[in-house]
């Protein structure tokens, strides 16, 4: 193969590459792997494929699938070719063991992500690392961690290039610092973080989410009418069951709360219909608050 | 986990919590049991009250003498 024609085969390859990447992003995930094998169709260079192969990781495990490419994962990271690969495949294995509540493994994948990160001086993968590191903490309980983490992540921000990189990460790591202030007392902070971002969400299941934090803020600032308008917007747009359940679970409370018995029956019975075998779920609800027992994002 | 505090989703809690259904449900039975029975005494008049706890102190004192069975008005009957 000529010089010129390899520059073109290189070129092509990473045209390939960029659009999966692009598809992932917008979670068309069929399309995303289809052009992963048609680039690894195209090269035998072994870093190529292994990049390849570490991005087609991500993506099955973004679209919640498996694959021989994320049961490589581990092993690229051993060989730690470069400090990309190395920063991709220990990132990639955070977030599948993130995926599946496997938290500490999820943070030590998380750590050599943010070393790798940090060694290589990039400041974006840094900012990621510490995203997605906050969140692994999160869902261990370590909200002060987590806390530590957003902001980090957020010191970084400044050194982006890309203003649009710089505005998606902005509005995910505020919203998520925004809860975890919520989790540790800070409520009036955590909600003004997460109303400086909602409107800003880019889709309507992290909007969900947000409006249902508000909702879970404002019930612990004892502001029951607001608290019920989050409650019911995010019940308004909620995408998944975790989303449902928690909306009907604080409209419940918040009602209580506010002496609507009526209204919190009909939301706890809401509730109650995911759990048919919970015969006295409902007495249990009227009777307990739970909300110092939950995380809303599990 | 900080502060002892380890927080779980709401489904996982729940079904948590799902496992201990029986005995929850004794609990808000007994709890509603006990509070149906004082809801009744309450609706009576002073004295209907008063010949209540009279009769409840009479079933006290029996028991306490162990001088009364509660299967013995039917087994005197079995004999003959």
């Amino acid at each position: 193969m000529s010089e010129a024609t390899m520059a073109d085969m290189t070129s092509r390859i990473e045209e390939l590459r960029q659009h999966a990447l692009e598809q992932v992003r917008a979670e068309n995930f069929d399309e995303a792997l289809a052009l992963y094998d048609e680039a690894l169709g195209l090269t035998d260079d072994e870093e190529l494929r292994e990049l390849i192969t570490i991005n087609k990781g991500h993506a099955l495990i973004a679209a919640e699938r498996t694959g021989p490419e994320v049961k490589a994962l581990p092993m690229i990271l051993m060989r730690r070719r470069n400090a990309h690969h190395t920063f991709l495949s220990s990132y990639a294995l955070m977030y599948t063991h993130r995926l599946t509540n496997e938290s500490k493994r999820a943070i030590f994948y998380g750590q050599i992500a943010l070393e790798a990160a940090t060694e290589a001086e990039q400041t974006f993968w840094r900012l990621a690392a510490l995203n997605e590191l906050g969140m692994v903490y999160e869902l261990d309980s370590q909200f002060g961690k987590a806390i530590e983490c957003f902001n980090n992540a957020l010191a970084c921000l400044n050194q982006v290039s890309s203003a649009n990189e710089q505005n998606v990460s902005r509005v995910a790591i505020i919203g998520n610092l925004g809860y975890n202030k919520l989790l540790v007392g800070e409520t009036k902070e955590g909600i003004r973080l997460l109303h400086s971002v909602v409107e800003e969400m880019p889709s309507e299941h992290l909007k969900a989410d947000v409006y249902v934090d508000l909702c879970y803020g404002y019930l612990d600032l004892e502001q029951y009418e607001t608290a019920r308008r989050f409650g019911d917007m995010s019940l308004e747009i909620a995408c998944e069951p975790r989303q449902v359940r928690n909306a009907h679970y604080l409209l419940g409370e918040a009602a209580y709360k506010m002496g609507d018995v009526d209204a919190a029956e009909e939301h706890f019975e809401q509730l109650a219909r995911f759990y048919p075998q919970f015969r006295h779920l409902k007495s249990l609800l009227f009777a307990i608050d739970l909300r110092s027992m939950i995380n809303l994002k599990l | 986990m900080e502060q002892g505090e380890y927080k779980v989703g709401l489904d996982t809690l729940l079904k948590i919590l799902a496992t201990f259904d029986l005995s929850i449900g004794d609990f808000f039975d007994e709890s509603a049991r006990n509070e149906s029975v004082v809801q009744k005494y309450r609706s009576l008049s002073p004295s209907a009250q008063k010949e209540v706890e009279s009769f409840i102190e009479f079933k006290r004192a029996q028991e306490e003498d162990g001088s009364w069975d509660s299967d013995s008005g039917e087994s005197e009957g079995d004999d003959v």
